[in-house]
């Protein structure tokens, strides 16, 4: 039952501090969270075998992390995957433990998204979509150039359709933030923020505002995949890896092309997903869903069957996000209002509480058993991966 | 050949199926690939057929008349060359022929812009290789130009 017979678990997991200006290259960054996840599992740094990471050419490569911490690597590699990456490190990690390939594997990434390559700008050697999609020059000569334009057309006609409001994207910002407030960790800690605030942030790529975009950051974060054998002899409770779906989509990835443009690839995850590890959408205790932008927690929400179509924006403006809601998401304050590692951050945050954590404080979500975490919200492609609290 | 200036304008690479398309447009003409075996146009161009994945495929000529589908204003430009032109739109427009297509908007200001808006394609010529094609409010009765 389940992925791989259930027969993996992620051990170990770290990361470093956020900032604006780490003053560290990638590499670095890639080390130090490396380290963490190894003191978290209390395992030497010569048992990683592995080493997977993701990159728009503006991380730490696995051959140079490896040797940074003395490893001997009988598998690497480095996928060009976007947000959907996290989720693919992890399954591909259990499966190349499965064929015999290594034994235990350190998924990673590591960015100065601030003071290096940034997302959201083409100016100070930022990123653009030229860098990874041949199609990029159709958009980028109309003076669209990051992912805000896209996945603004999409909440567009979203708005269109079902009559999703500001108010409702408002909703997921500030239930993250308050998550935020909530981790000492989190680079949005100590910014409490109000309904009037966020309608008062300026528009970025309209319906955009600022505080519907995920933060610019630098920093790395890591977790180590094994199997639930040599897990459960860690330091810390081991978290199953209950299912996981890579990179399912639609016909093609020119969303515009497809008979909806506002149903996330999610609808392909979903089934498959929750029908190999055999629950459904109401067994999910606490959530990671991923968040480039607030709206995209919407249709994940839609689309992963936590609401019908069309009504993730009054599920979020109902409170349910909240810890202590019906569905805590994002708990450490997400990519809006923790800070942006391309996903890695939100899976952290959800093994920790599947291993209870934050017992004993408000943070800690309730009974946590089943967690998911998503990857990407768009639709061309998305990945799923059901974690489960071990034993 | 000189590197283009940090601050210029992005052009499409004009290599494979994308320097067919831009060919047509520096022609005026919008034309779309077309399924030679079940008639479906498509866009973005590609080699094969994401409904019957036939590889045969003609270049049929669009009416450049469609509706606008959904649209996103820039308010602050992630390009140095399009700073001056905030705010500005990018449009999906649906053409009449079913394909849908994302371009710019001239001759209507972006807080005007509605659902279903009738607009056709118009042309500017950036260089003698590559016209960009946008899209303006129509004008009953008149055919695209």
């Amino acid at each position: 039952m389940g992925f791989l017979g259930g027969r993996y678990a992620i051990a170990g997991v770290g990361e470093t501090d956020w900032s604006r200006q780490s003053g560290r290259t990638p590499l670095t960054l890639g080390l130090q969270a490396a380290r963490q996840a190894l003191t978290d599992a209390g395992m030497e740094a010569r048992e990683l075998d592995g080493f997977l990471s993701y990159s728009e050419g503006d991380s730490a490569d696995g051959l140079h992390l490896a040797s940074g911490l003395g490893a001997q690597p009988s598998y690497t590699a480095e996928i060009v995957g976007g947000g959907s990456s996290a989720e693919f490190l992890v399954a591909t990690a259990a499966a190349a433990i499965e064929a015999g390939l290594c034994t235990s594997v350190l998924c990673y990434r590591a960015m100065n998204g601030r003071s290096g390559r940034r997302f959201g700008t083409q100016q100070d050697g930022g990123f653009s979509f030229d860098q990874i999609d041949p199609f990029a020059g159709f958009f980028s000569a109309q003076g669209m150039t990051t992912p805000a334009q896209h996945y603004g057309l999409i909440a567009r006609r979203h708005m269109h359709e079902y009559g999703t409001t500001a108010e409702q994207l408002g909703a997921v910002a500030l239930a993250f933030r308050e998550h935020a407030c909530g981790n000492p960790h989190a680079m949005m800690h100590d910014r409490p923020l109000t309904m009037a605030d966020y309608l008062a942030s300026p528009l970025i790529a309209d319906p955009f505002r600022l505080l519907d975009c995920c933060l610019e950051s630098d920093g790395a974060a890591a977790c180590i995949v094994t199997s639930l054998a040599r897990a459960r002899d860690c330091r810390r409770r081991p978290v199953r890896i209950l299912g996981a779906v890579t990179r399912a989509g639609g016909p093609h990835v020119y969303h515009y092309g497809l008979p909806s443009i506002t149903e996330a690839a999610g609808q392909h995850v979903a089934p498959r997903l929750f029908g190999m590890a055999g629950l459904e959408p109401g067994d999910v205790d606490v959530a990671a869903l991923y968040d480039c932008f607030s709206f995209v927690v919407l249709l994940q929400l839609e689309d992963y069957g936590f609401c019908k179509k069309g009504e993730g924006g009054p599920f979020a403006a109902g409170g349910r996000l909240g810890i202590g809601g019906d569905l805590p998401c994002n708990t450490a304050g997400g990519q809006l209002s923790e800070a942006y590692t391309h996903g890695m951050n939100n899976l952290i945050e959800l093994v920790r509480q599947l291993r209870g954590t934050y017992t004993g404080s408000k943070r800690q979500v309730s009974e946590a058993e089943v967690g998911l975490c998503t990857g990407w919200g768009g639709p061309e492609v998305a990945s799923g991966l059901l974690l489960g609290a071990g034993a | 050949m000189a590197e283009p200036a940090a601050n210029a304008r992005p052009e499409p690479r004009l290599d494979g199926l994308a320097a067919e398309f831009y060919a047509y447009c520096a022609t005026g003409t919008l034309r779309f690939q077309r399924c030679e075996a079940c008639g479906a146009w498509r866009h973005l161009p590609r080699e094969m057929c994401p409904s019957c994945a036939s590889s045969k495929w003609t270049w049929e000529a669009s009416s450049g008349r469609g509706r606008i589908f959904s649209w996103t204003v820039t308010h602050r430009a992630p390009h140095p060359a399009f700073a001056a032109d905030v705010p500005y739109a990018v449009v999906v427009v649906e053409l009449e022929e079913g394909v849908r297509m994302v371009s710019g908007l001239r001759g209507l200001a972006p807080e005007a812009l509605e659902l279903d808006l009738a607009v056709e394609v118009g042309f500017e010529s950036v260089s003698a290789e590559f016209s960009l094609p946008y899209f303006k409010p129509s004008v009953e009765g008149e055919p695209a130009s």
